[in-house]
């Protein structure tokens, strides 16, 4: 059979632009970036890093006071996206109190909620919160960039310590 | 306002009647002939240029030639000898660089740019400052982003050696007075570097005439392949200046030790030469003259009035560069206050609106305008009114969401 014969694979459905964008630009996402949480400097921080996405300029800068293995306060400064600082502020509002190893895992689970290739489990998924709204993000793949901004940051300030 | 050439003419266009293509400063669109000419000289033409004997390599080398007479026409060159093919501005820049910047600059001397020159120039000469000692200077612009030819005239002494600067700016749309700088620039004794990358696919250009030493652009935005481009430059300058690659078709005699090399323009075109994307650049300069560069000009001049006007109104909008339409091309950045402009591109797209959104390879004249993105959208020969109006709808949309998140 010639190979031109074979039918196209199957194509997801694309969803309407409007429930696409709903879903990327949900109130969670809008009300963390136009109130953000821990935005602004932390003058006691031990450790920060700054990572920029050299793609388009935006700027992302996390600090954190360390504690032991226990991250004990965080703060981020950014100019950028409402994605990055939206995720910026639910990150940091979770990994703050908790240990370094639990960060790491929060920040992996966040690396698989915008791909598809290893979807969270129901469990994991219930755990994410606020979270949970950057999995629209895996539809928009020229966005991950923005959600990965923070989490380089935030993995290279507490590998700094 | 109606396109100057038809959507039928762009394949890619003409199969998405749903997308309004505002990226032309990025990439052009491929009009139908430049992609017959390829495909032509692929299957009629292809063997390697100057290098076979038989009527086939012949008539490859034949095609190749014959690009470059009509590229050479297309842009004014004078010698078709002293327009040699490169894979775009970027290389073009890196060519002059190394080319000519190695031989003539050296600690002690400077080097000019300006605030809004693309990173393919900026960075280029300040990596070349770097290398040779040369101090590196930049020319400040207007609070309208023109160039501040008080504030170039400050930076242009006898050390300068090279004063490099866009004809038209990538992320503001100015036109600069490129004469004007080319003749600041000599009165010194600096040769003039030309970044006319935005200008050629925009304009009729006349590399004679405004009186630079060097000028490059890319195929690709004229509506030619991605991977060719060109650098024009004086003959009296080529003639004096090494080779910056080596390798095959480049050379006249290779001893063991030593090698001669070959003429104008290939010693500097090291390498089989991309001879088919050649074809299609020629076939795109065809398809443009066919149009003509004057109404292509006066097609965006006419659209940039609507667009402006068209975004004036837009509450919180800021819109970079000078407002006058005869002093800009159709390239127009905006930046909001309360979106950001990565955000903008994103709802944008939902609506078949394509634009740029980032800092456009200027990050220095990024730094200057206090932003870290502007949203871009550009014109060219399909654009039309209702591609205006799609993108203000868009961007209407855009602020409503972000105001007070309705989702509609």
């Amino acid at each position: 059979m010639a190979l031109s014969a074979d039918p196209p694979p199957p194509a997801v459905a694309p969803l309407p632009p409007e429930a696409g964008l709903a879903s990327l630009y949900q109130e969670i996402i809008l009300s963390h970036y136009r109130a953000p949480k821990h935005k602004g400097a932390l003058p006691h921080a031990s450790v920060s890093a700054e990572h920029r996405n050299p793609l388009c300029g935006d700027v992302m800068s996390v600090q954190l006071v360390l504690d032991g293995g226990r991250i004990a306060d965080a703060a981020f400064s950014a100019r950028a996206c409402s994605i990055s600082q939206a995720t910026a502020s639910m990150v940091l509002d979770r990994v703050i109190g908790s240990s370094v190893a639990d960060a790491a895992q929060l920040m992996a689970r966040v690396d698989r909620l915008i791909e598809t290739t290893t979807p969270l489990s129901v469990a994991e998924n219930h755990e994410m919160g606020d979270l949970r709204a950057l999995a629209s993000v895996a539809r928009f793949p020229a966005r991950r960039a923005c959600v990965r901004l923070v989490l380089s940051a935030l993995r290279e300030a507490i590998a700094s310590a | 306002m109606t396109a100057l050439a038809p959507r039928s003419d762009f394949p890619l266009l003409a199969a998405d009647a749903a997308l309004h293509y505002l990226d032309s400063a990025a990439t052009a669109q491929k009009p139908q002939p430049v992609l017959d000419a390829m495909a032509h000289f692929y299957t009629h033409d292809n063997a390697n240029p100057h290098r076979g004997a038989y009527a086939l390599s012949a008539r490859a080398t034949e095609r190749y030639h014959d690009a470059r007479t009509t590229v050479a026409r297309f842009i004014g060159a004078p010698d078709a000898d002293c327009t040699l093919f490169v894979r775009g501005t970027t290389e073009a820049m890196n060519l002059v660089a190394y080319g000519w910047g190695e031989a003539n600059v050296q600690a002690g001397d400077a080097i000019v740019v300006t605030a809004m020159d693309h990173h393919a120039s900026f960075v280029t000469f300040q990596q070349l400052a770097r290398r040779t000692g040369a101090e590196f200077r930049i020319a400040e612009l207007t609070n309208d982003g023109r160039i501040d030819l008080a504030s170039l005239a400050s930076v242009i002494d006898a050390r300068v050696k090279l004063v490099a600067f866009p004809h038209v700016s990538n992320a503001l749309g100015t036109i600069n007075p490129v004469t004007e700088i080319a003749a600041m620039a000599h009165a010194v004794g600096a040769i003039a570097v030309c970044d006319g990358a935005q200008a050629v696919p925009h304009m009729a250009v006349d590399v004679d005439a405004l009186g630079v030493d060097f000028y490059a652009f890319s195929g690709h935005k004229l509506g030619g392949p991605m991977g060719i481009g060109v650098l024009w430059a004086r003959r009296a300058l080529l003639e004096k200046m090494s080779p910056w690659q080596f390798g095959g078709d480049m050379i006249e005699v290779v001893g063991d030790q030593q090698t001669t090399f070959n003429t104008l323009p290939h010693r500097f075109e090291a390498g089989t030469p991309n001879a088919a994307d050649a074809v299609g650049l020629a076939a795109a300069c065809d398809y443009l003259s066919a149009l003509g560069m004057d109404r292509v000009r006066a097609h965006e001049t006419a659209l940039t009035a609507v667009l402006l006007e068209a975004l004036l109104p837009l509450e919180g909008i800021r819109i970079f560069g000078p407002m006058d339409v005869e002093s800009r091309s159709g390239v127009v950045s905006f930046a909001f206050d309360d979106v950001h402009a990565h955000d903008l591109a994103t709802i944008l797209d939902e609506h078949g609106v394509c634009v740029r959104a980032g800092h456009h390879c200027a990050q220095p004249l990024m730094r200057r305008l206090g932003i870290a993105a502007t949203a871009r959208a550009s014109l060219w020969v399909h654009s039309t009114a209702d591609d205006v109006s799609m993108l203000v709808t868009a961007l209407q949309h855009a602020k409503t969401l972000f105001a007070d998140g309705a989702l509609r």
